[in-house]
């Protein structure tokens, strides 16, 4: 059987070349001992293709490198299939030049070739195949145009079997200057001096002083959407809903069933899983503002002007994907911190994740804030953000001069063309979020929610009073903790407690133990001041149990326990410093 | 009846979060799709949902 390794840039096509090429006979597997996956696939039982992690070059840098060198180096490797963007060529041959020195059989596969004629790009296959001494296969894989080439070239064999002209280089200048040239000999373009507008708008969003705050601005701008005209307004009514029609309605119901059972039923489910679900409209408006800006390309340019201020953490741009990644839950953001460079990266950007606010603890802030903060919710939901962002951003300096002292790496990032986003995948992305917080809702909030209504209503004697419950007891236990950051109760002890299993968990748990009314009860146990500590505390934090068995999965125990130690610190200091010199300012 | 509908709930509660603190220890992120079918992928690789570059 022969064996194709499939390489190419990311974002290239690779993985629809893959697709069309092996069709339904393939099977995804990881190999031992690396993180970064790999596919297999046949054509017809005679070739397999195995698909390797899209890279830029061969320098070894990262761990998607480290594994396509080794697989070419000791995969018995048949023949290189080396898929390019055929609109940018001049990137992407880096990779070619490299693949070269491997001296196996290359098929050049030019994807996109629609696009390149688009620009008024004219490729003399012919000619570029003699110079590099490879196949040449123009295709589009996205409209299946040329995949029967491809497949025909396999089956045949019909490659250069022979490297007539391997070619080395001194250093990547030497590199880029034979490819200009190359470039210059096969190609023609017309309208040369034409600017895409792509880069008319790169030119402002890319600007130095109009970057950041137009990065903060379209921050802000999501953040509006969500919780002051669409998200935090539906949330309200479905909250009104629940507690005006539903719980009365269910009340009535249940009026000649014992007490405990429609308490189980109103105060345990109702209250704690109900009082979380209105806060789905909430999730919905910021994961559709996240998508629009990914989408859209805008994220890619948010990576390449966050660089400057994250090698001052010293990270690369590329970690501010995992961080973004962040935003919406910790443990893929960890995970992604995979694709980074060296290990020192890897660990500091796993450790700076959870103070990025997932989308877990927006139904804690949403609530907080519209009881505590009316008119003003997005400010404050907003200053959260930031405070993680900034946060973030001491405990990396600190950390990099400390912990993690390295020598800085480069960055590259794909800058895509900006596009409209399409409805259809901006609604899929919104909804897989929606449909998660759904699951999380039916599951793991339902479940706490029984058990907390259960150690709130019985002891070993039976059904009392709440405060001389189970629950109580342990919530009295660790209290005394939170009196310096004010917001000692210890129904909020034990709300925070049980949010270790999930931050949506705090507002549920809330739920069971005040009622499902929080809005009219929540400011019996908070001022506005102690309300925004406790909301620093939640962001700051240990996210969940998940963050820390993904840490203890990727970076071991030592790591687990220090990056639960240090949240649970910072938090405590931090809640401590607002509360105290809150206080201290509004006497 | 009251006890059987209790019996169940408390019951069915209690497995689905045992099931979860398993699944939360080995690293699951409890979003609900499991980590085989992870919807998270396509955050993790968010360029995939672009195809056309540029620079």
């Amino acid at each position: 059987m022969i064996t194709a390794a499939l390489l190419g840039n990311p974002n290239v096509g690779k993985t629809t070349l893959y697709n069309a090429l092996t069709g339904s006979n393939q099977y995804v597997g990881n190999w031992a001992g690396v993180t970064v996956e790999k596919k297999e696939g046949f054509i017809d039982n005679k070739i397999k293709i195995v698909d390797l992690p899209g890279i830029y070059a061969m320098d070894t840098y990262s761990n998607e490198e480290k594994v396509s060198k080794e697989f070419l180096q000791n995969g018995n490797v048949d023949v290189i299939i080396n898929i390019v963007d055929a609109s940018s060529l001049d990137r992407n041959l880096y990779l070619t030049t490299q693949l070269k020195q491997f001296n196996k059989p290359i098929i050049l596969v030019l994807n996109m070739v629609d696009v390149a004629i688009s620009k008024g790009l004219d490729i003399n296959y012919k000619l570029l195949s003699q110079k590099l001494g490879v196949k040449i296969i123009p295709i589009v894989a996205s409209k299946g145009t040329g995949i029967s080439d491809v497949k025909d070239c396999l089956l045949k064999e019909d490659y250069i079997t022979t490297s007539s002209n391997s070619l080395k280089f001194k250093d990547e200048k030497e590199t880029y200057a034979y490819i200009e040239i190359l470039l210059k000999s096969v190609t023609n373009k017309k309208n040369e001096d034409r600017v895409s507008i792509s880069e008319k708008i790169d030119k402002i969003v890319l600007n130095r002083i109009i970057a950041y705050p137009l990065f903060f601005g379209c921050l802000f701008l999501i953040f509006m959407f969500t919780f002051s005209w669409v998200g935090q307004p539906l949330a309200d009514f479905l909250s009104s809903l629940l507690n005006d029609d539903f719980v009365p309605f269910l009340t009535g119901l249940l009026a000649n069933n014992s007490p405990w059972f429609s308490s189980l039923l109103i105060d345990g489910i109702i209250g704690g899983v109900g009082s979380v679900v209105v806060f789905l409209p909430v999730i919905l408006a910021l994961f559709l503002g996240i998508s629009f800006l990914e989408d859209s390309g805008y994220m890619a340019r948010a990576a390449f002007i966050m660089d400057k201020l994250m090698r001052k953490m010293g990270l690369s741009g590329k970690a501010f994907i995992p961080l973004i990644v962040g935003f919406g839950c910790s443990v893929p953001a960890i995970m992604s911190a995979r694709t980074l460079e060296s290990e020192k990266d890897r660990k500091l950007t796993a450790l700076l994740v959870p103070l990025m606010s997932c989308n877990a603890r927006l139904p804690v802030y949403a609530l907080f804030a519209s009881v505590f903060f009316p008119g003003k919710e997005t400010l404050v939901v907003f200053s959260l953000y930031l405070m993680g962002i900034g946060l973030a951003f001491g405990i990396g300096i600190l950390f990099k001069n400390t912990l993690f002292k390295k020598n800085e790496e480069p960055f590259i990032i794909e800058l895509p063309e900006y596009k409209l986003p399409e409805p259809k995948s901006l609604l899929i992305h919104t909804w897989e979020k929606g449909k998660g917080f759904l699951k999380k809702a039916g599951t793991i909030i339902f479940s706490i929610s029984v058990i907390v209504w259960f150690l709130s209503n019985f002891n070993t004697t039976g059904m009392i009073d709440i405060n001389s419950s189970f629950l109580a007891a342990i919530g009295k236990f660790i209290n005394p903790v939170f009196i310096p950051l004010g917001f000692a109760s210890w129904q909020n002890s034990i709300a925070l407690l049980t949010g270790l299993m999930a931050k949506e968990v705090v507002v549920g748990t809330m739920g069971v133990i005040y009622g499902s009314n929080l809005t009219h009860v929540l400011p019996n146990y908070f001022t506005p001041l102690s309300a925004f500590s406790f909301l620093t505390f939640v962001l700051l934090y240990t996210p969940c149990v998940s963050v820390i068995a993904t840490m203890k999965k990727e970076y071991g125990n030592k790591m687990a326990i220090f990056s639960l130690s240090y949240q649970l610190v910072l938090a405590w200091i931090v809640s401590f410093i607002i509360f105290n010199v809150g206080s201290i300012i509004l006497g | 009846m009251e006890f059987i509908i209790v019996g169940v709930i408390v019951v069915a509660a209690g497995y689905i979060l045992y099931s979860n603190i398993k699944k939360q220890a080995s690293g699951d992120c409890g979003c609900g799709n499991g980590c085989k079918g992870c919807n998270h992928s396509c955050e993790i690789k968010p360029s995939i949902k672009n195809n056309n570059n540029n620079q």
